[in-house]
Order: structure tokens, then C-alpha cells, then sequence
């Protein structure tokens, strides 16, 4: 009788992973859709310039094929990332503890653009209070990994 | 909009600028064109026209001067919408007040003529004849 309890509760268990598995990966492409915006495929004839709009549909591109679980590490790399394809950005001077304003010397509109580029690579959207206080890369990862609920 | 004294604009005001330029960037990454084949020149045109006029007005402190041009960049944004062109709509010239002089040469009444009849979302467009 206790095998047979004991055998029961861990099937229960392992369709239960199950569940879970199928839940965060149906959410994780959920997310990486891009939502209500449609991506345009490169073709050949179309000349777009190389400034740093081009490469959010790279990268939109990579979230597709990518089907791993968000750590803190990663959304820490895409983070970093971003703001380093961002051209007002030197990379060298860049940390996850720079103040976009005071210490990288951007001013409120390019840290509008720097917002929109997180908010299309995560695929969510960032409402405006909340966006102006996110001033360092570092308070970026912690409104993503808190939004994405990410733990580690 | 760079916080020291002399760019101090009212703070009302900043964040509705700020509302303005997301909404108008968003607009430039959605932006699908009359004919598919347009759709990257013009989200090009929406996203740099924005940029641009930022940028160059970013300096202003007089609230009314602010105000107008938050007007012409809404109205812009609506006609975008509306019509599904995202470039500026040309305003015709009021009659017998043509003039190749520009400014005080072109005389008083032709001026004023011209300033009353420009609507608002033709405010940044510059189109005097060239010399």
C-alpha cells in the first residue's frame, strides 16, 4: 500500500513537470513573438542603413531560434548587448552600474530609444513611469528579471 | 533636454515630450505603408524626421513655443495615421501673395499673409526659394 501511494505521487510529480515544462515553453514563445509588430524579412534589394536600427531585427531573429530559459546572466548579456549597439555609447565606458545621464552623458530622448530597444528585445512592454526610473543597465536587469520572473 | 539651468523646461511639459517622442518612435517601428515595397523608406522617414526635430528643438525653454510644437508633432502623427503617409501634406500658397524675396524683403502684408495661412504641421517645414 505505501509502494502504491509512493508510485502514484510520483507520476502525479513527473506530469506535473510535464505541465510545467509545456507551460514555460508555450510563455517563452509567447514572448519572443514579436507582439503586435511585424517583422519585415530582409531582402536582398532593400538598402537599410547601417545605423542601429537594423539590428533589432536581428536580433528579433535570434529570439526566435533561441528556446533556452532566461537567467539573470543572460538578460544581464542581452542588456549589455543592447546598449552597447546603441552609437552614443562608448563600449568601454559602459558597466551595468553606469548612469545612462551622468555618466555615459546621453540625454532623455536617447534614453527613450535605449527603453525601446530593451522593450523590443524582451518583447514587453515598458510603461512610461516606470521607464524613467530605470537609469543603469543594472536597474534595467533587475525590472526585466522581475517582470520575466527570473530567479537566479 | 539635459538637466542644467539654462534647458530647465516646465516638468508638465518635459514628460508630455517625452510621451510624444515614444509614441512617435513606436508609431515609426510599426509603421506599414500604403505599398509594402515603401515600408522600410518610410518608417526611415518617420524615425529620422523625429530624431531631427527633437533634437533641434531640444534647446527651447518658452512654454508657448513648447506647446506649439507638441501641437505639430501630434497633428503630423494624426494625419500619418490618418491618410497612411507619413509625409508632410503641401499647403498651397494664399493667392496674390507669392513673392521670391524672403522675410521683411517680401513686404508686410505678404509676410503676415504667409505666416496666417501656414497650418500647424507645416511649422518645421522650411520651404523658402532658394537663391
Amino acid at each position: 500500500m505505501m509502494s502504491a501511494s509512493l508510485r502514484l505521487s510520483h507520476t502525479w510529480l513527473r506530469s506535473n513537470s510535464r505541465m510545467c515544462a509545456r507551460a514555460l515553453s508555450s510563455s517563452s514563445v509567447h514572448g519572443m513573438t514579436p507582439v503586435g509588430r511585424t517583422c519585415q524579412p530582409l531582402t536582398v534589394g532593400v538598402a537599410l542603413p547601417r545605423n542601429w536600427f537594423a539590428p533589432q531585427i536581428q536580433t528579433q531573429v535570434n529570439r526566435w531560434m533561441s528556446s533556452e530559459k532566461l537567467t539573470k546572466a543572460l538578460v544581464e548579456e542581452r542588456v549589455l548587448t543592447v546598449c552597447k549597439v546603441f552609437d552614443k555609447i562608448t563600449a568601454d565606458k559602459l558597466t551595468l552600474e553606469s548612469h545612462f545621464i551622468k555618466d555615459l552623458g546621453l540625454d532623455s530622448l536617447d534614453h527613450v530609444e535605449i527603453i525601446m530597444a530593451i522593450e523590443d528585445e524582451f518583447g514587453f512592454e515598458i510603461p512610461d513611469d516606470q521607464a524613467e526610473k530605470l537609469m543603469t543597465p543594472g536597474k534595467i536587469v533587475q525590472f526585466v528579471a522581475d517582470h520575466e520572473d527570473v530567479y537566479e | 533636454m539635459a538637466s542644467s539651468a539654462s534647458h530647465r523646461i516646465p516638468p508638465a511639459l518635459r514628460s508630455q515630450v517625452i510621451q510624444l517622442y515614444r509614441q512617435l518612435l513606436r508609431l515609426g517601428y510599426q509603421w506599414q505603408a500604403q505599398s509594402p515595397s515603401n515600408t522600410p523608406t518610410e518608417r526611415q522617414y518617420i524615425l529620422s524626421e523625429t530624431q531631427r526635430l527633437f533634437r533641434a528643438n531640444q534647446s527651447l525653454t518658452n512654454p508657448q513655443l513648447i506647446s506649439e510644437h507638441i501641437r505639430e508633432a501630434e497633428a503630423r502623427a494624426t494625419m500619418a495615421v490618418h491618410y497612411r503617409n507619413p509625409y508632410p501634406r503641401p499647403v498651397n500658397v494664399p493667392p496674390r501673395s507669392y513673392s521670391k524675396q524672403v522675410g521683411k524683403r517680401a513686404g508686410k502684408a505678404i509676410q503676415k499673409q504667409s505666416e496666417l495661412s501656414k497650418p500647424i504641421y507645416v511649422k518645421s517645414i522650411d520651404d523658402t526659394v532658394p537663391k
